[in-house]
């Protein structure tokens, strides 16, 4: 078992939301907290990357919250048979119905085909990619929203000073033959908001 | 990270001949079934590796031979037309190769082409690949071209692919497809990732 890349730990307002971020010297700040690490098995390569967020404003949390249902909506659409770019089509539709203000914010890739290469760029998951999914594919399905405004009035405690924000959430899934991607990364969302403040 | 056999001088390494003859059939029946749309119509499909590059983590030639040989094949040149799979490179990695192919069912004859220390014998060797290349007609070559490798011996193979005035192909997205779609093997290998997660 080894590491596909060194774990990328970012949080303090600025981040970078690419497979080939690098965590900077900065020390970790109690805000938004974004890891991902990635493992490597008899050459086959994985990848995770959450978000965890501390003393989270109103924003910060119904962001977060959107996301999460943007999340089950793109892993939705990765059936056989359809197109790559389904899914950040799917993306695109679902934020300009419920939160417009983020479409900005979505990347222009939200994953790749994964295996012995650690990112495929002949598959990514883009807005134009023609290749169709077929059962057993694998891919780092990364979805994240990128520099969204954080209102000035909800810049305070640890997140004063901090003009955006961003979140992300990716898991390593295979495409089944039937109904919706097996996501192989699991693990719950439960412990994702932690509260500091209400106890200082 | 390179698995590079013949820098281990061990003789106990071998490539699995099941996962090898499997998967180069799925490769060979993929090439033949889209030619036109996915292989650019190469007569031939050719696997090059230059010498070993500790710089280079991830590559379509690394994954092209971990998936069928399950090791680095350094400095080597790999032929694969419709009846035949030529292979250049050191004598024990050709015989690695000939016992892999034993007892096939792959409807190819197998070639092993001698890498060694006289510039001439490799020359002739690079010929009969280029003639390989051109039976019954044959004048596109696919490849991963695009990329650069290190050492001599496949620049040199290259150079002799561009002053035959063969045409050279990308293959990238050819060989995405091939290893897109993942066997019963290879699930387990990123199931196992899976109990990593766990922990």
């Amino acid at each position: 078992m080894e590491s596909c890349f060194a774990p990328i730990i970012q949080s303090g307002g600025s981040y970078d939301l690419r497979a080939s971020a690098v965590s900077n010297d900065a020390n970790l700040s109690s805000d938004i907290v974004i890891c991902s690490l990635g493992a490597r098995y008899k050459n086959y390569c994985s990848n995770i990357s959450r978000t965890f967020i501390v003393d989270a404003p109103p924003r910060v949390d119904s962001v977060y919250k959107t996301l999460l249902k943007l999340y089950s909506k793109c892993l939705e659409s990765m059936i056989v048979g359809k197109e790559l770019k389904v899914v950040h089509q799917t993306a695109s539709a679902f934020l300009k119905e419920n939160d417009p203000e983020l479409v900005s914010s979505l990347p222009k890739s939200l994953g790749f085909s994964m295996g012995l290469e650690f990112r495929d760029s002949n598959l990514l998951l883009n807005d134009s990619n023609s290749n169709v999914f077929v059962s057993d594919m694998i891919f780092n399905f990364s979805i994240g929203l990128d520099k969204i405004p954080l209102p000035e009035n909800e810049r305070r405690g640890s997140y004063a000073g901090m003009q955006t924000f961003s979140v992300l959430i990716g898991d390593t899934i295979r495409i089944q033959s039937d109904g919706i991607p097996e996501v192989l990364t699991k693990c719950t969302f439960e412990d994702v908001f932690y509260n500091i403040a209400d106890k200082v | 990270m390179a698995s590079n056999p013949s820098s281990e001088g061990s003789d106990q390494t071998m490539i699995d001949p099941n996962k090898f003859q499997t998967r180069l059939k799925k490769l060979h029946s993929l090439w033949l079934s889209k030619k036109t749309e996915l292989w650019g119509g190469c007569d031939a499909v050719c696997i090059l590796y230059g010498s070993s590059n500790e710089d280079l983590l991830y590559s379509k030639n690394i994954s092209m031979h971990l998936y069928l040989f399950g090791y680095e094949l350094t400095e080597s040149i790999i032929l694969i037309t419709k009846g035949d799979f030529y292979v250049m490179t050191n004598p024990k990695k050709c015989a690695m190769l000939q016992a892999a192919f034993a007892n096939n069912d792959l409807g190819l004859q197998f070639h092993a082409l001698h890498k060694t220390k006289d510039e001439g014998v490799n020359r002739e060797n690079f010929h009969v690949l280029i003639n390989a290349i051109r039976k019954n007609g044959g004048k596109k070559v696919g490849s991963v071209f695009k990329t650069s490798y290190a050492g001599d011996f496949v620049p040199s193979f290259i150079n002799l692919v561009e002053s035959s005035q063969l045409e050279k192909v990308e293959i990238g997205p050819a060989l995405s497809a091939v290893l897109a779609v993942k066997d019963e093997e290879e699930l387990v290998s990123v199931l196992g990732l899976f109990f990593f997660y766990l922990l």
